[in-house]
């Protein structure tokens, strides 16, 4: 299928992007940071087309099973990671996004072919909400993954005290913003779903473990949110939630559909 | 006094709680909710079974205490928002209205879930095609099946739709006629809405499809059980005797080993001048399998139709509007909130 050849396109940039942006901290040089972005660039372009022929070769949005879930997850992540190192002019959070975004891409290809496959999409799943409901939810999880970077990347300068990173303020006033803006998705994410079930099944809220799991993945983040602005929490402590609630909503998102069974079995 | 009422009312406490029910939730997920006792035992043994079921794990999220915690953390948001309230007049900003507007909306869902729960119903029906059936809740109201059909992907076996068309009695008379319903797209009537759940096959034969080969000639019937059909351009008549859904010889003996239709068989039986000729068993799995000692004639048994029963989903839900305010209510107060928040930082 031609989608597979634009998004292995992508992986390659990704990867040779990668090893850019590690040059860039170890040569210091402004090209092989252009470079960097360039790649990454063309690598999330390849990723878009490979999204929009998956559309076609299916006929429907390309949310519908485990494979088409995680290529739409990483290209999120990709979307997100390039619009923050346009505003914040900082390249270093890419030494930790791309690896992820390969991971996930690298997952998605050896997942087994009955969770790649082209399939007609059942009953339950035709509605105008399946869009707006699976993006939000997974541009959130983007978020957290965003903000688990520069978690990553704060609690290894605190520990290390790197030079070339950026001072550690700056990384908690990152993490705080992408998770408030994945909160406020994540949010909006589970009342699209509860509306749709609401609309599909009669019921906005049935403890199913995807919903119950979401559930978990809001509430660690309302903590986060609280630790920040009522307690004071500041730093190390706020950063170690962002990668508790990061690592939670990857087992809402993977997890539960291999360890639990529920409603949501075919994403 | 005053010790108690500040720590049920405190932040700290409402932490307490939140921590306690992520922890029920997540062991919510782990162990299955509201299956059969059989299957409980199955999976955890009896011992262990009625210990979960004493604590109320089998039913976590209905339990007493799981609705204690809510309730809990309800009346210390409720005590949270009051105080805030208190605090917005003295001092107006933004920050305090967002935060206000995001707790209230919390307490507006919890609400709208105690009332869904208090004032609501939920049950299904399974309905043949035809039959009519009461809503046990209201009993006044039954439901008419009309039709049911199913509609398939082009050229496969993977289903593409499915819908129910109903007929709703209330007392006597029709109050909706022959409305079509299917999955997403419910019917609305009094606050009670009927969704189509699901469906099934009865184990009813309804029509049977033989593929009789005369030589070189082959002819296709379709027929219900008990009738009979002529073999085109011979004096040959065949009845279709009897139909059994699991076939298996006991004592050299024809008998169904259950209902489920694990090897569905049919009996014919081959008539010439309305004399008995012959009498012969067909198999809807084993289409080779020949017992006719008249060697005439191949029969082959390709399809049998089963009537489809519909599954509906029957709600009343008067909580859920509540919550969807709510909903948005939370949304408004998000957006008000988390902008503003970072503001009050910078300003420090």
């Amino acid at each position: 299928m031609r989608s597979e050849i634009y998004l292995g396109l992508s992986f390659f940039s990704y990867l040779l992007a990668t090893l850019f942006y590690v040059g860039l901290q170890l040569f210091k040089h402004n090209l092989i940071g252009i470079f960097a972005t360039s790649i990454t660039t063309l690598g999330f372009l390849s990723h878009t087309i490979g999204l929009i022929l998956r559309t076609k070769e299916a006929s429907h949005p390309p949310f519908t099973n485990m494979y088409e879930s995680v290529v739409f997850f990483s290209w999120a992540i990709i979307l997100i990671y390039l619009f923050i190192e346009h505003r914040f002019k900082s390249k270093i959070i890419g030494i930790f996004v791309l690896p992820i975004v390969l991971l996930a891409i690298g997952y998605a290809s050896v997942l087994p072919g009955e969770y790649k496959e082209v399939r007609p999409i059942v009953p339950a799943l035709q509605s105008f909400w399946l869009p707006i409901h699976v993006s939000t939810c997974f541009l959130s999880y983007a978020c957290f993954a965003i903000a688990f970077c520069t978690s990553l990347i704060y609690l290894l300068k605190e520990r290390f005290g790197f030079k070339r990173i950026p001072d550690t303020e700056f990384l908690d006033q990152i993490t705080y913003r992408v998770v408030s803006f994945g909160f406020l998705l994540l949010t909006f994410g589970i009342i699209t779903g509860a509306i749709w079930a609401n609309y599909a099944w009669g019921r906005y809220w049935g403890w199913d473990p995807k919903e119950t799991w979401s559930l978990v993945t809001w509430l660690i983040y309302v903590g986060y949110l609280h630790a920040r602005f009522i307690s004071g929490w500041r730093g190390k402590k706020t950063a170690w939630i962002a990668i508790i609630g990061f690592l939670i909503s990857m087992f809402t998102f993977v997890g539960v559909n291999f360890l639990l069974s529920g409603l949501h079995s075919y994403v | 006094m005053k010790k108690i009422w500040g720590f049920f009312s405190s932040t700290r406490f409402a932490l307490l709680l939140v921590i306690l029910i992520i922890s029920a939730c997540i062991i919510g997920t782990f162990i299955p909710q509201r299956i059969s006792s059989p299957e409980y035992i199955r999976i955890y043994g009896k011992d262990l079974y009625l210990w979960l079921n004493r604590i109320g794990f089998t039913d976590l999220y209905h339990s007493f205490w799981f609705i204690t915690l809510l309730f809990l953390l309800f009346i210390n948001l409720m005590i949270c928002v009051v105080n805030k309230c208190f605090v917005l007049r003295k001092r107006k900003s933004l920050f305090l209205g967002g935060s206000i507007l995001t707790h209230l909306s919390i307490l507006i869902i919890l609400l709208g879930g105690i009332i869904s729960g208090i004032f609501g119903f939920r049950e299904y029906l399974n309905i043949n095609e035809g039959a009519t059936k009461r809503i046990s809740n209201i009993p006044c109201i039954s439901i008419k099946v009309n039709s049911f059909n199913i509609e398939y992907y082009h050229g496969s076996r993977q289903v593409k739709d499915y819908k129910t068309t109903l007929t709703l009695i209330e007392e006597g008379k029709e109050v909706i006629s022959k409305k079509v319903i299917r999955i997403n797209h419910p019917l609305s009537y009094k606050g009670i809405k009927i969704y189509q759940s699901g469906y099934g096959k009865t184990n009813r034969v309804k029509n049977v499809t033989l593929k009789v080969h005369n030589g070189e000639k082959a002819s296709v019937h379709t027929l219900k059980i008990g009738e009979r059909f002529a073999i085109p351009n011979t004096d040959s008549v065949v009845r279709i005797a009897e139909f059994l859904p699991d076939f298996v010889m006991l004592r050299s003996r024809a008998i169904s080993k259950s209902t489920k239709l694990n090897n569905p068989a049919l009996r014919l039986e081959i008539y010439e001048d309305d004399r008995l000729k012959d009498s012969t068993w067909v198999f809807h799995k084993f289409p080779n399998w020949h017992s006719s000692k008249d060697s005439r004639y191949r029969f082959e048994f390709t399809g049998l139709e089963l009537p489809f029963y519909t599954r509906l989903e029957i709600v009343k839900d008067p909580g859920a509007p509540i919550v969807f305010l709510g909903c948005g209510i939370l949304i408004i107060g998000l957006c008000i909130l988390l902008p503003t928040i970072r503001r009050r930082r910078i300003e420090k």
